[in-house]
């Protein structure tokens, strides 16, 4: 027996050893990744020329700085579209993770829940009519942050009529994501054709509105609201085993999963307003994961996060650069990219249950 | 109950009466002595085998504008949701300038048959058209709705600013082909003014210009195919290969300053901005676009850009206009305010029109 003992807590460790690995290989394949994906555009600079400019912002008085165009190049345009990448990429990750377990439905995300839905709805209602919330250039994005927080709402005060289960959840997010859907599809219909072409736009999900002005809004959301995940992720894990299991060791089981849901939603909400419904990131991202460490979400929750941010990141850039200087839609990528990668492990761990 | 069978047998008359007058005034539409054959802008065979006076169009202001310049506007009895809103001004298009609308207000009044996605059938068999037109991208739905209501449907249109064709087709349609051959010599008489000196201009020497489609400053897009710019001597700098996408695609603002051009010339087909674009002045002062030679040398101007298809006269005065912007030496005896009235009073038979259009689109201001 106590050799067992022995042979379960060693099993424990190296399975602890294993994700601790998988996440700073994967904080080294971010690294790794920014670094040269910030060297590469259409403009041409040297890798020492880009590292200047870094250099020179980081240490003004001791490294000078390169020609002004490059400078901007570099540091306005290249620079907050990767991190911008990587950060919503980590947060629709994130997002999805939380879904999850929640829901207890692997297919839940903030795509299936109508979340992106009501987002392009919201979009829709300022782009075709010219009625928003807000002026200038946040008009869309004021719409839809308000309309993605909406779905939310109704998905959380219908449910909560019917009993916070997963299932009324789930159905009633779908219901609203075939409604939001339809309503921007009749929208749609009556438009003009530039307007169409611009909902489209939108729907298919964009990272060139990444600068320093967005990332001032959707970094202090994701610093708040990620580590509070990551603090309920002991609870989620309870969740996961059902109900009943979470509620005999102390977890109030509602009232976590409407605190979660509105948590999630509200780093979706704030991500999808700059960049359009970007799909797929937030189902796959939490399910690569899982397939490599288990499903414990201590550790699902910050891995996906960092699944997501490359898996985004890496379809930002094929989008922007195999068909240089057309760009591809990153909704289109980021399913041209994740599903193979998907199918792929989907296969593997199959043929290892056998 | 008495004159009971008298009085049916005279109700039956009268009916049989009203119905042949009926009958009879539809042989008055005239059937043809011998048919019209010809194709369509899609390659349909068409045959019309009575003279067409009842137009119904559905396409997107292409049938609209080409009968308005062949002076056939008289001809249409219905046309799309679309089309009734340029008349109409109605939502989206409340703050764009469409020259029909100007030159033929009185056509709002035309009936309208639906979305022209999912058109009202029945409405348009009650007006009893001689001819549909749709898009010329249409071929397989104008074959299905030829067959569902039996009239002819015309694909007219096609792709690109100086596709002759559809004058050519619907000249035909409407029995005004001296019209609509005059309009086409004349539109290549005038851009010979222009394109005899452009075509001289060695390559390398040709302004690089970009064109600003739908001006989202952080989201820029383009449109790679716009025949105004080659023929009034420029290099579109997004005009890559073959492979070029027709319509508009999204860039990076870097690619622009890679490609640096001498102009930017940001579409302006609205009256007033929509929300969310950004202006010359915006476009000026952004960081990135700073850098170009178009910025440092102030020029980011506005041109009229395509709009609800393509408009073989306002993108021939665009021509006169762009070439005056981009080489004033080689054409300083032209007055491009003079001649672009000229050329649009041709095809709408206004005066002054491209002056009140320039006005009010704010282009920019040519001597």
């Amino acid at each position: 027996m106590e050799i067992d003992i022995q042979n379960g807590i060693k099993d424990y460790k190296m399975e602890k050893r294993k994700k601790t690995f998988f996440i700073i290989i994967l904080i080294i394949g971010i690294i790794v990744f920014g670094s040269i994906a910030i060297t590469i555009g259409p403009l041409n600079i040297t890798v020492i020329e880009v590292y200047r400019v870094i250099l020179h912002k980081i240490l003004p008085s001791f490294i000078n700085s390169v020609d002004s165009n490059i400078e901007n190049v570099v540091w306005l345009v290249r620079i907050p579209r990767i991190l911008t990448s990587l950060l919503v990429g980590f947060c629709l990750a994130i997002a999805g993770a939380v879904m999850q377990p929640v829901l207890r439905n692997p297919m839940a995300s903030p795509f299936t829940l109508g979340i992106s839905s009501g987002a392009g709805f919201g979009a829709a209602i300022a782009i075709i009519f010219g009625k928003s919330i807000a002026k200038g250039s946040f008009h869309v994005i004021a719409n839809a942050f308000v309309f993605s927080l909406i779905t939310s709402f109704i998905i959380l005060i219908l449910s909560r009529k019917k009993g916070t289960t997963p299932e009324s959840m789930i159905l009633i997010g779908i219901a609203l994501s075939h409604l939001f859907t339809a309503g921007t599809t009749v929208m749609q219909y009556f438009a003009d054709s530039w307007a169409t072409a611009e909902v489209v736009f939108w729907m298919v999900g964009s990272l060139s509105k990444g600068t320093w002005e967005t990332l001032k809004y959707i970094f202090p959301v994701a610093i708040i609201c990620i580590p509070f995940l990551i603090i309920k992720s002991w609870e989620l894990n309870s969740i996961s085993a059902g109900d009943d299991a979470a509620k005999s060791l102390g977890v109030n089981v509602d009232k976590t999963r409407i605190i979660l849901m509105i948590v999630a939603s509200l780093i979706t909400a704030t991500t999808i307003c700059f960049t359009g419904a970007i799909g797929f990131i937030g189902l796959i991202a939490p399910h690569i994961t899982r397939m490599i460490g288990g499903g414990d979400n201590r550790f699902v929750i910050p891995a996906a996060g960092l699944v997501g941010a490359l898996l985004l990141s890496l379809s930002d850039m094929i989008a922007m650069n195999i068909l240089e200087p057309i760009i591809i839609p990153i909704g289109v990528m980021t399913s041209f990219t994740g599903v193979p990668l998907f199918i792929f492990l989907i296969m593997k761990s199959r043929r290892r249950c056998l | 109950m008495k004159y009971l069978k008298e009085t049916i047998l005279i109700c039956l008359i009268l009916m049989v009466g009203f119905m042949s007058l009926g009958c009879s005034s539809r042989k008055d539409n005239e059937n043809l002595n011998e048919n019209v054959e010809f194709e369509d802008c899609a390659g349909r065979k068409i045959t019309l085998t009575k003279k067409v006076e009842r137009i119904v169009d559905l396409t997107f202001l292409e049938g609209v504008r080409t009968l308005i310049e062949l002076e056939a506007e008289d001809y249409l009895v219905g046309m799309s949701e679309m089309d009734h809103q340029a008349f109409n001004k109605d939502g989206m298009l409340k703050n764009s300038y469409l020259i029909v609308s100007q030159a033929a207000p009185g056509l709002k009044n035309v009936v309208n048959v639906g979305n022209h996605n999912e058109i009202n059938v029945e409405k348009i068999m009650s007006l009893n058209p001689d001819v549909v037109f749709v898009e010329w991208s249409k071929k397989d739905y104008a074959d299905k709705l030829q067959a569902q209501i039996n009239i002819p449907v015309v694909c007219v249109g096609g792709y690109g600013s100086f596709n002759y064709e559809i004058f050519s087709v619907v000249g035909k349609i409407v029995g005004k082909e001296d019209r609509a051959e005059e309009l086409i010599e004349y539109t290549k008489t005038k851009l010979e003014a222009i394109t005899k000196v452009t075509e001289n201009i060695p390559e390398d020497k040709k302004k690089k210009i970009f064109y600003w489609v739908r001006p989202y400053i952080g989201d820029p897009r383009t449109n790679g195919r716009y025949e105004a710019f080659e023929l009034a001597g420029a290099k579109n700098v997004a005009r890559g290969d073959n492979n070029t996408p027709y319509g508009v695609y999204k860039i990076t603002k870097e690619q622009i300053l890679d490609w640096n051009p001498d102009y930017i010339f940001k579409h302006s087909s609205f009256i007033k901005d929509v929300e969310g674009w950004h202006t010359i002045e915006s476009i000026k002062e952004d960081k990135i676009i700073s850098g170009t030679i178009a910025a440092k040398n102030n020029c980011i101007l506005p041109t009229k850009g395509h709009m609800r298809g393509w408009d073989i006269a306002t993108e021939a005065t665009e021509v006169f206009y762009l070439a005056k912007i981009m080489y004033p030496n080689k054409f300083m005896e032209i007055d491009v305010e003079k001649e672009c009235n000229e050329i649009l009073k041709k095809f709408y038979g206004i005066d002054n029109l491209y002056t009140d259009m320039s006005n009010k689109l704010r282009l920019h201001n040519i001597k």
